[in-house]
């Protein structure tokens, strides 16, 4: 018998049991292209065993607290470098394994700067690229190290590990390029997070989860990794460019593997209703999942509904379909609807119910007074509980900010998300989002840094204000408007915003098909000089906005009021 | 404003006869997929024209890719839609690939991961 996960002390602990409790289970594994050979089957006792000579080895070289860059693709070593440092009681701080792109080095530079890291793990392919990285960054005395040759290591007893109160994790999801911000998970939020999930989706050592998220996502890392091996179950995970080059193997490896839950942003429901063909489809069963977690980015209840329709033939069901909430500043999982999907119309839109939030209290309150409001009624959501996280690294006063709100008349110590919603029912739905954030493909992104990107793309752009925003076309996409100076010729402008949309995909890697220009003076600003993003994104909705050029997707033309008009046109 | 004929495209579609397609080829389908993605119509798309000004992203470049080697067999990297960024750059690169491919009865494109 393995102790409940709320009484474990660590991380590193709760799975060193578990691996005991079955050791030759499969534990993870991780599923190769076609041409990659076989794929890679990590028992429990294979795993533990390497966990254990990482921790030894991250013992001998740091100090418990100090912080470790994971640097790794999505597979084996990541899984083994994470429960190396949790085993070992140092901060894990995963991170996309830098691909060359300038803006994906500058974000993650910023982070090894803001962590202060002592160490970075990679693996061999990527060692050189690290190297050549922490020098040119300037990021002296950041070590490179991977795992290549653990297994000379010597086994040996590693004495008492982390408690609940440890740090274990910094989740860098929030903050822009320039300003990231780490939010701070103990081993006890961690575990918290995992008992919560365990109990909504009726989870148990029987499951297997996976899918394509990477683990350097929050989704990937805790709802997935974290779950299925401290549930003594199997993880199963595949190479997300595997995914996005082919949606269907995401579906053929919930078939072959037997997965029974997975997760995924609203874009994949849509890439595979969309991509995959009806032969593809005649071979795949989905009946043995039962649950299918859309999150982390807005929910779009027709590409849900059209998921479920179009793979209904292959076994899979309506309640299959799991709509849930999460946030990288509670773990990552706050609901999950484990019914069929329903929605309730606001405002004439659909908008998904996420379940019930679990383990967690929650309250909605007008972010204005502070105040609680009543059942249906919109407002910012709030959080409490054992997997809200402590606060952002380093940051106190923001720290306080957003994790520690007191409801007016009520007090209490709450996690103000920033997504508004409301409950009804004592289920959440949530309707959007009080901050400017942009959500794309599952990324959060600042509008400062499109706009910022934009203005790099062109001289015509200097010195002028742009704003950045998302519309509803029916799925969200990106609009970026920006004035131009006076002295653009008009055959330029098409130019201009080609080199607009260039910028900001290969740069920010963020599809950007609409672009708008507009003359000085056009965007709002307040007094302080704020951009007003939420008012240019409903003037443009509306219709009838003066412009010099826009290059518009025929999807985001149609939810126009009217249209759009040449300014100096009466 | 003109519909995207998405449905005609939803598949990768027929790459034509075998032996190493001609750019011409090349050109008409990649056209084809780069409409079906962004969901446009066939002739709204500038064949010199960079990709990513109609605002295809990572993520489509990534699927192209997933196309191209399931239409034609060869082994492409999704850093190519960048350093080839239109229609007809693409076209040209992905025809000199197959020749050569072909020539040599090995696959010269770049192995991915």
């Amino acid at each position: 018998m393995t102790t409940r996960l709320p009484d474990c002390r660590g991380i590193g602990e709760a799975f060193a049991e578990r691996a005991a409790a079955t050791p030759g289970k499969p534990a993870f594994v991780f599923v190769r292209e076609p041409d990659d050979g076989p794929d890679t089957i990590l028992t429990y006792r294979d795993l533990e065993r390497r966990v254990r000579l990482c921790a030894r080895l991250l013992r001998g070289r740091l100090a418990p607290g100090e912080r470790v860059m994971l640097a790794l693709p999505t597979g084996p070593d990541f899984v083994v470098a994470y429960l190396g440092c949790l085993t070992a009681g140092v901060v894990a701080v995963p991170v996309p394994a830098p691909d060359g792109r300038r803006e994906a080095l500058e974000r993650v530079t910023g982070i090894a700067r803001d962590a202060g890291a002592a160490l970075v793990l990679t693996d061999e392919p990527g060692l050189e690229a690290a190297r050549a990285w922490t020098d040119e960054a300037g990021l002296d005395g950041l070590a490179c190290l991977t795992l290549a040759h653990l297994d000379e290591g010597e086994e040996a007893e590693l004495g008492p590990g982390p408690e609940r109160g440890d740090l274990a994790v910094l989740q860098y999801t929030s903050g822009s390029t320039g300003d990231p911000k780490g939010v701070m998970l103990t081993h006890g939020n961690i575990l918290a997070n995992v008992e919560a999930l365990r109990v909504a989706g009726g989870l148990g050592p029987s499951d297997r989860l996976g899918g394509w998220i990477p683990l350097h996502h929050d989704m990937g890392l805790f709802a997935l990794l974290s779950n299925a091996l401290l549930i003594g179950g199997t993880c199963v995970l595949m190479s997300p460019v595997a995914f996005l080059k082919r949606p269907v193997e995401w579906l053929r490896t919930i078939d072959r593997h037997g997965l029974t839950g997975t997760a995924a942003p609203n874009f994949a429901f849509d890439r595979c209703t969309r991509l995959v063909t009806d032969e593809q489809l005649a071979e795949l069963d989905l009946s043995r999942l039962r649950y299918m977690w859309n999150g982390s980015e807005p929910i779009h209840a027709p590409t849900m509904d059209a998921f479920t329709e179009r793979f209904a033939p292959c076994g899979f069901r309506p309640e299959t379909m799991s709509p849930g909430y999460g946030l990288a500043e509670a773990t990552v999982f706050v609901s999950l609807r484990t019914a069929a999907p329903r929605t309730r119309t606001v405002d004439g839109r659909d908008v998904v119910g996420c379940g019930t939030v679990a383990g967690l209290d929650a309250r909605i309150v007008d972010p204005g007074t502070r105040r609680a409001l009543p059942d249906g009624e919109i407002g910012e959501i709030w959080l409490s509980g054992a997997s809200v996280g402590r606060g952002y690294w380093r940051r106190p006063e923001e720290s306080a900010a957003t994790f520690e709100a007191a409801v007016e008349g009520e007090g209490g110590r709450w996690l103000r998300t920033g997504d508004l919603g409301f409950l009804t029912d004592d289920e959440v739905f949530v309707t959007g989002r009080l901050r400017e954030i942009l959500i794309v493909h599952g990324r959060n992104l600042f509008p400062q840094d499109l706009e910022q990107a934009a203005r790099e793309a062109h001289p015509a752009l200097t010195g002028l204000v742009g704003a950045a925003f998302q519309v509803p076309a029916p799925d969200e996409r990106v609009v970026l408007l920006h004035e131009v100076s006076s002295r653009a010729e008009p055959a330029d402008l098409p130019g201009i915003a080609r080199a607009v949309s260039r910028r900001l995909a290969t740069t920010l890697g963020v599809p950007a098909g609409n672009v708008v220009l507009v003359r000085r003076g056009t965007v709002r600003r307040t007094t302080s000089g704020k951009i007003r993003r939420g008012e240019m994104r409903t003037r443009f909705l509306g219709g009838g906005m003066a412009v010099l050029h826009a290059e518009l997707e025929p999807a985001v033309r149609r939810v126009l009021e009217r249209p759009l008009v040449a300014a100096g046109e009466s | 404003m003109t519909e995207p004929t998405t449905d005609t495209f939803a598949t990768p579609g027929d790459p034509g006869p075998p032996g190493p397609p001609s750019a011409d080829r090349l050109r008409t389908w990649l056209a084809a997929r780069v409409a079906y993605y962004l969901e446009r119509a066939v002739d709204e798309i500038d064949h010199e024209a960079p990709l990513t000004s109609y605002g295809l992203d990572s993520v489509y470049a990534f699927s192209i890719c997933g196309d191209i080697e399931d239409a034609f067999h060869l082994a492409v990297d999704p850093t190519l839609v960048w350093d080839h960024d239109s229609v007809a750059a693409l076209a040209a690169h992905l025809a000199g690939v197959a020749a050569a491919a072909t020539d040599s009865a090995t696959d010269l494109g770049t192995n991915s991961h």
